[in-house]
């Protein structure tokens, strides 16, 4: 976990980011490009119950010390820590939960602790994995999660939902997140892609040319939250958002895509599996107001350079 | 349920007088869709505001408001209808994706024939086909036609004169012909790349607005800008002409020439009369031909590249197991 906060000018806040994988890494750097000062890093852990107790009071500490040093715009939580990915098992998701509602039951103490502060808890879900199957998923639509990974994710934002704690919930359900190349975190298949096209390694695609997937940029995301958390409460936000880029891209268009920007044919396999084949979309209707993804093309670009300027691949 | 989705996608450019109208159409097939007992839904009309500059924009963001289901996708400047047109495609997730101009040329009312004749035809992608001229302008329904045909020609391309804006396509095969087009791309041609299974639908289109309100631009230089696209999109067969004149010239120099050496040995008298002139001629008629040769072979190289470049594929797979769900729509649109 890190701890920031906003110095004065910058409205006097902390904020908490539980897991720094790729969406919480690049959350943490969009906030210090805010003006964000890192406080202090936490270890945080998951299965060891005395570990976690430990942990968990020196988290606890902190924070309310800094909220007794006069943080009076409060605290933002943002858990975006997990383990699991899409193909995690039962025991794998259910080994998480527990993690989760441990920490959880402890978050929601420091809230009833900190009584007359702004306490915000974003959780970052998944919307590939509470819709799989559906297309054109739009208000109306209902979570239908297929694998463990999503209705642990459904558990996690019913749980948030209906906590009694003091705060205001966020729930982002994110579509699938494209980072950076080779920086440690669980690559997608945009990212597989460069990196494995730059090495001139062959790539195995499960799902076919034509199933459809929604990408979007975690600096898209990372930026999206970061404002949030700079700004004041907005009563109109809905408890529960989904960042999508809202243009459906096919797996050949997203091979076409880096091909084009990479300069040269990518060496893919698509292995056929009927769970992965299915297409995932969703309707522009469920855009959020101020969510401006960007265009892909533009993000494998950034990629590309990116991977180029670092010489991960080299 | 297992359910067809279909999508509309209808590029603006000068469209503000026509596109409220259009909506209302398409929201009435939305609507009969909904009280048939069909698996088909039409799930989104994507509007491209291809940087019109008559106040499409507003219109667009009015309508926008007004029907959930029609989503507006603005690009940064005027970029023509192809790039419109793919913009919108990439846009959309529908099984089916249809095109419709924006000037109420093609009737949304008959989506659901174009697409019960791609099913019929097993096709991928239905062309309505006009039965007579539809822009009244004799002028402009004669060119576009004849430049088709001898573009259909030139290319090989058979399926050119059946191009038409108004167009049934697969979305799969719509989305990654979308994907390779590129900025000067004829979109139809790319479409080709990813199936031949094309079928057109006759019937009756015109343009229902008065003719001073059209002011389409479609002129001579549309016309040809139109056409110089088509062709650089295809496979350029005519070239190959180039390089059979050149063969042709290099074997008729070689043959002319050493019937022109025997009849030296056998008669020389008789190139006594204009010495150096067929030597001249024979030597031009070689090297003429090898040039032809060699440039037929260099275009065919670029012609290469140029493909390899655009992303023509190597193949494409496609999904058409659910067509059956959509049997009784074929069967009742050929019932008598």
């Amino acid at each position: 976990m890190i701890l920031l906060r906003f110095p004065a000018r910058a409205g006097q806040r902390l904020v908490a980011v539980f897991g720094t994988g790729l969406i919480g890494s690049s959350v943490v750097a969009a906030l210090e490009r805010k003006g964000a000062i890192r406080e202090k890093e936490f270890p945080i852990s998951w299965h060891d119950p005395i570990e976690r107790a430990e942990h968990f009071l020196a988290i606890e500490a902190e924070i309310v010390r800094l909220l007794g040093e006069g943080y009076d715009e409060g605290l933002q939580l943002v858990w975006s820590a997990g383990r699991c990915g899409f193909e995690a098992s039962q025991a794998e998701a259910d080994l998480e939960w527990d993690g989760f509602e441990a920490w959880l039951h402890s978050l929601e103490r420091i809230a009833r602790r900190t009584p007359g502060r702004e306490i915000r808890f974003c959780l970052i879900s998944t919307a590939g994995g509470l819709f799989e199957g559906q297309r054109h998923v739009d208000r109306s639509s209902q979570p239908n999660p297929s694998r463990p990974y999503g209705r642990l994710k459904l558990d996690q934002e019913e749980r948030i939902l209906a906590s009694g704690a003091p705060w205001t919930p966020a729930i982002l359900r994110l579509t699938a997140v494209v980072g950076p190349v080779g920086r440690g975190h669980r690559q997608g298949l945009v990212s597989t892609l460069v990196a494995n096209g730059l090495r001139r390694w062959p790539t195995r695609i499960v799902g076919r040319m034509e199933t459809l997937r929604d990408f979007i940029s975690v600096d898209d995301v990372a930026g999206f939250i970061a404002r949030r958390i700079h700004r004041r409460l907005d009563p109109a936000d809905p408890p529960v958002m989904t960042l999508a880029s809202f243009k459906p891209s096919s797996l050949a268009e997203i091979q076409k895509r880096v091909e084009r920007v990479l300069g040269r044919r990518l060496d893919v396999h698509y292995a056929l599996s009927p769970s992965n084949e299915m297409d995932i979309t969703f309707s522009p209707a469920l855009r959020p107001a101020d969510w401006m993804p960007r265009d892909l093309f533009a993000t494998i670009r950034d990629l590309y350079q990116d991977a180029l300027t670092r010489g991960v691949v080299v | 349920m297992d359910e067809v989705l279909l999508t509309t996608v209808t590029p603006v450019y000068r469209g503000a007088d026509s596109l409220v109208e259009l909506a209302a159409e398409i929201a009435r097939v939305r609507l009969q869709l909904e009280d048939e007992d069909l698996p088909l839904r039409l799930v989104e009309a994507i509007f491209v505001d291809d940087g019109s500059s008559d106040g499409s924009d507003r219109v667009l963001a009015e309508l926008a408001e007004r029907y959930d289901w029609l989503h507006v996708v603005t690009l940064s400047r005027n970029f023509g209808q192809h790039p419109a047109t793919s913009a919108g495609i990439l846009h959309s997730s529908g099984d089916w994706v249809t095109t419709l101009d924006e000037d109420l040329q093609h009737p949304p009312s008959e989506l659901l024939r174009l697409l019960a004749r791609a099913l019929a035809t097993n096709s991928d992608v239905a062309y309505a086909q006009p039965r007579q001229g539809v822009h009244g302008s004799v002028f402009r329904d004669l060119s576009s036609r004849w430049i088709k045909r001898i573009i259909a020609r030139l290319s090989g391309e058979s399926h050119v004169a059946e191009f038409n804006s108004f167009r049934m396509m697969r979305g799969s095969v719509a989305r990654a012909a979308a994907a390779v087009s590129t900025h000067d791309m004829y979109f139809d041609v790319a479409l080709s790349w990813f199936t031949n299974r094309i079928t057109t639908l006759p019937m009756d289109l015109h343009d229902p607005r008065p003719t001073p309100a059209r002011g389409s631009g479609y002129d001579i230089r549309a016309l040809t800008s139109h056409a110089r696209r088509m062709l650089m999109s295809s496979d350029i067969k005519a070239l190959r002409v180039g390089a059979t004149i050149g063969v042709t010239a290099l074997l008729t120099s070689l043959v002319a020439g050493m019937i022109a050496l025997g009849l030296w040995v056998v008669r020389p008298e008789s190139f006594e009369s204009v010495r150096g002139w067929l030597s001249l001629f024979l030597s031009i008629l070689f090297f003429g031909g090898m040039t032809a040769l060699l440039a037929g072979i260099a275009v065919e190289y670029l012609s290469t590249l140029l493909r390899l470049a655009q992303g023509k594929p190597t193949f494409f797979v496609v999904d058409r197991s659910k067509d059956r769900l959509l049997d009784a729509l074929v069967e009742r649109t050929s019932a008598p």
